[in-house]
């Protein structure tokens, strides 16, 4: 006798093949998901929104006298960039330094580093990860003793460069326009300094007034404005020879000199009989110049090069007020970038070519900004009673300006001095000078 | 829920009777066979039932008489051979080496009691002998160093890098519970724990067993081994958590030019602890490093976060702790 009826085993089959249908299917299904947690790659863990905290660094002395000296000069450089927090700490010479000790005071880099010798000295410097204990990078200098503010600047750049990843602005120069005596009879001269305000050095003797100095990017040149016979012309300052050379004849006033990128043409402006200035480009070693605007009764002034040298932004009131216009450098293809209330002027492009520093009054103020080259992304830095005529380093990351207060009755209370702030809008510093200053230009990297 | 249901397909709901007699029959026929081939296996080293043979005659052997062999009821197919005669010999000795009775005849040794002596009224004063001396004896001149060897030491100490090989952070496991604190091995021991004993000092387990149970033998799906700690079973809010502990000590420099755009993969390999120990770029961010000065700055700060004291215990559920492992971190702005 048979458990089930032949009926019963029928419907049991089909049960039992539609079950084992679903179940299989189902069974794929679920699977699926399944093989994707079998797989062997590691979980992804995602950072994002770092902060800005300057580098801990421990900057010990070098040395006796001439080390202690250049590890001043090192951390005074890595301080005023504003992205360092330098400590001192135990000179340890040539030795590795004690990376348990200098982790457990938070430190992330430390210099280590020894003088020796006289007249001639050698410096020798090394940089290391404490977190990775390892050295990033070791340097030695030989040079005569005097020249020991250059090589703490140099070292100072190699340092900069190797935690930053960017070149170094410290081992650079500045010529200003260094002012003396009382503000209505002020005597201006041409002058030189180390961009920390040390070495100053005055070029011209004063006798006549002297404004806007420029510094070539190539040679060791120094383009500017002089008022020599009583005739406001453009010249051009040889910092090897001492000569100074006129920049091509005009029949009106030369002025806001500038030189190409390559340094081998000088942008400026030349005022016209009707009233307006045009922008010219003149070959120094030639003479050779030519127009490259001539709107009339317009002034177009404050020409810049952009930095691969193929556009020119200026200054133009061709609008009706002074506003800021991009060219090509063949002078055609004119547009307006900016747009805000108030004037603007004094525009300089960037080394890196993505940023317009320039100044813009309004309602009585002085404000220096950065824009994009279009014109959009405007930012303004900083303000007070005078800010004026920046100034890009040789890396970008910093503006040098000149800032003025106002004056009381009888000029009391005026001063006029360089100051350096980065392009975020912070660190703003004072750079020390012996006399007033105006119209700072950085030089490049001195080779 | 979804492998308990993967793992029983057969959801029955409401089978209907004729049904359920049927499943009953199919299951209960099934068991019995299991068994039965347990049964099987189990005595498969017993010998099998002999046959229910009829009484034999028994036929008692002298010193006089040949043994003669058993007469069965049943004809062999091979007629037995004579046995051979046996002279009651004693073994021979070798006097060179010791006679060793077998091992069964000896006693077991009782585990040796551990005493504690008694706390003393006073303390005896001990002599500590310092292998190697802090200081030199002797005169300390101006010039000498209170400390050489001591920095000397530091120096040597602090050589060693905070990249260390992964074997050497591997923790030791934990006590497994059928470990006995208290039993010395005792020299010359043949007890059975004796031999556990100075097998597990001869090969120590540095790491957990990663055996797992086979489901085909019948093992527990869940059992055998230690717990793995698989760190790919993070799950989605662990890993903000562990990235959220690192933010903290990203830093960078955000001004840079191409900060925008910057994006690091980092490979960290972590102790069973949870603190990381070892930090690799990833092959494509290790490329772009040695060709970019910037985009190696950035990254070596990337680095420095994961690094950092402070943010170098990453916070891994206990659950997934126990054994090195490696985490995959991505850095951007």
């Amino acid at each position: 006798m048979s458990l089930i009826t032949d009926c019963e085993a029928e419907s049991l089959k089909v049960f039992l093949s539609r079950r084992g249908l679903l179940g299989g299917v189902a069974g794929g299904l679920l699977a699926m998901p399944l093989t994707g947690w079998a797989t062997d790659s590691a979980p992804e863990i995602i950072v994002d929104q770092a902060h800005q905290v300057s580098i801990p660094i421990v900057v010990p002395d070098f040395g006796p006298g001439l080390g202690n000296r250049i590890s001043t000069v090192v951390s005074a450089d890595l301080s005023s960039t504003g992205l360092f927090q330098v400590m001192g700490g135990e000179a340890s010479g040539s030795s590795r330094p004690d990376f348990v000790a200098l982790k457990a005071r938070g430190v992330r880099a430390a210099v280590t580093g020894t003088t020796s010798g006289s007249g001639n000295v050698r410096v020798e410097m090394r940089l290391w990860d404490v977190l990775a204990g390892q050295q990033l990078q070791g340097r030695a200098y030989t040079a005569s003793e005097a020249n020991w503010r250059r090589i703490a600047h140099m070292i100072a750049d190699v340092i900069y460069q190797r935690l930053l990843g960017e070149p170094g602005y410290f081992d650079s120069r500045i010529a200003y326009i260094a002012r003396t005596g009382p503000r209505r009879r002020q005597v201006t001269r041409l002058a030189i300094m180390d961009q920390d305000g040390a070495n100053a050095h005055m070029l011209t003797s004063g006798q006549w007034l002297t404004l806007e100095p420029r510094f070539s990017p190539t040679h060791e040149q120094i383009a500017f404005l002089s008022y020599a016979q009583n005739r406001p012309r453009a010249y051009l300052y040889d910092l090897n020879s001492g000569r100074q050379f006129l920049l091509g004849q005009f029949e009106g006033i030369s002025f806001a000199p500038r030189f190409s990128p390559d340094g081998q043409s000088v942008i400026l402006s030349v005022t016209t009989r009707d009233g307006g200035a045009d922008i010219y480009i003149v070959d120094p070693g030639s003479g050779t110049r030519h127009c490259i605007t001539n709107a009339s009764g317009v002034i177009d002034t404050s020409p810049c090069f952009s930095p691969d040298g193929q556009q020119i932004v200026f200054n133009s009131d061709r609008g009706g007020s002074p506003q800021l216009y991009i060219m090509s450098a063949t002078g055609g293809n004119v547009r307006r970038i900016s747009y805000g209330e108030g004037h603007y002027g004094s525009p300089v492009w960037s080394p890196h070519g993505d940023i317009i520093a320039f100044t813009r009054i309004c309602q009585g103020r002085f404000l220096l900004g950065v824009m994009n080259p279009d014109g959009s992304g405007e930012r303004i830095l900083t303000e007070g009673f005078t800010v004026e005529s920046p100034s890009f380093a040789p890396n970008g990351r910093a503006l040098v300006f000149c800032r003025q207060s106002a004056a009381s009755t009888g000029g009391v209370g005026f001063s006029s001095t360089i100051a350096v702030i980065d392009i975020a809008g912070f660190n703003e510093h004072v750079v020390p000078t012996t006399t007033g200053a105006s119209d700072p230009s950085w030089s490049p990297l001195r080779r | 829920m979804l492998l308990q249901g993967f793992s029983m397909p057969y959801h029955v709901q409401e089978p209907a009777v004729g049904e359920g007699l049927l499943w009953g029959g199919f299951i209960s026929s099934l068991v019995l066979h299991l068994l039965v081939l347990v049964l099987l296996f189990w005595h498969s080293g017993m010998a099998l039932p002999d046959k229910v043979l009829p009484p034999v005659e028994m036929v008692y052997e002298t010193a006089d008489l040949p043994a003669h062999p058993v007469r069965a009821m049943h004809k062999a197919a091979v007629p037995v051979p004579p046995a051979p005669v046996q002279t009651q010999t004693p073994p021979a000795q070798d006097p060179l080496k010791e006679y060793v009775p077998p091992l069964s005849s000896l006693p077991v040794l009782p585990p040796r009691a551990y005493t504690v002596s008694e706390p003393a009224d006073r303390m005896e004063k001990k002599t500590v002998q310092q292998k190697m001396p802090l200081y030199k004896e002797g005169s300390v001149s101006p010039d000498t160093k209170l400390k050489p060897e001591l920095k000397l030491q530091n120096h040597v100490a602090q050589l060693k890098d905070s990249v260390h090989p992964v074997e050497k952070h591997v923790t030791r496991p934990l006590l497994s519970r059928t470990e006995q604190r208290h039993e010395l091995v005792q020299v010359g021991s043949h007890s059975l724990l004796s031999t556990l004993a100075s097998l597990r000092t001869e090969q120590p387990q540095d790491h957990p067993s990663r055996d797992v149970s086979d489901s085909q033998q019948g093992g527990d799906p869940h059992g055998g081994g230690s717990p793995e700690g698989d760190i790919r079973a993070l799950s989605a809010a662990d890993q903000k958590v562990i990235g959220a502990s690192v933010r903290r000590c990203y830093q960078e420099d955000i001004a840079a030019r191409d900060y925008a755009h910057f994006v690091a993969h980092l490979v960290v390999t972590v102790d069973a602890s949870g603190v990381v120990r070892l930090v690799r770029f990833a092959p494509e961010t290790a490329a772009r490093m040695a060709s970019d000065v910037s985009y190696r700055a950035l990254a070596e700060r990337a680095r420095a976060a994961v690094l950092s004291p402070v943010c170098a215990r990453l916070p891994i559920p206990l659950k997934l702790l126990g054994q090195t492992s490696q985490l995959h971190f991505v850095f951007r702005p």
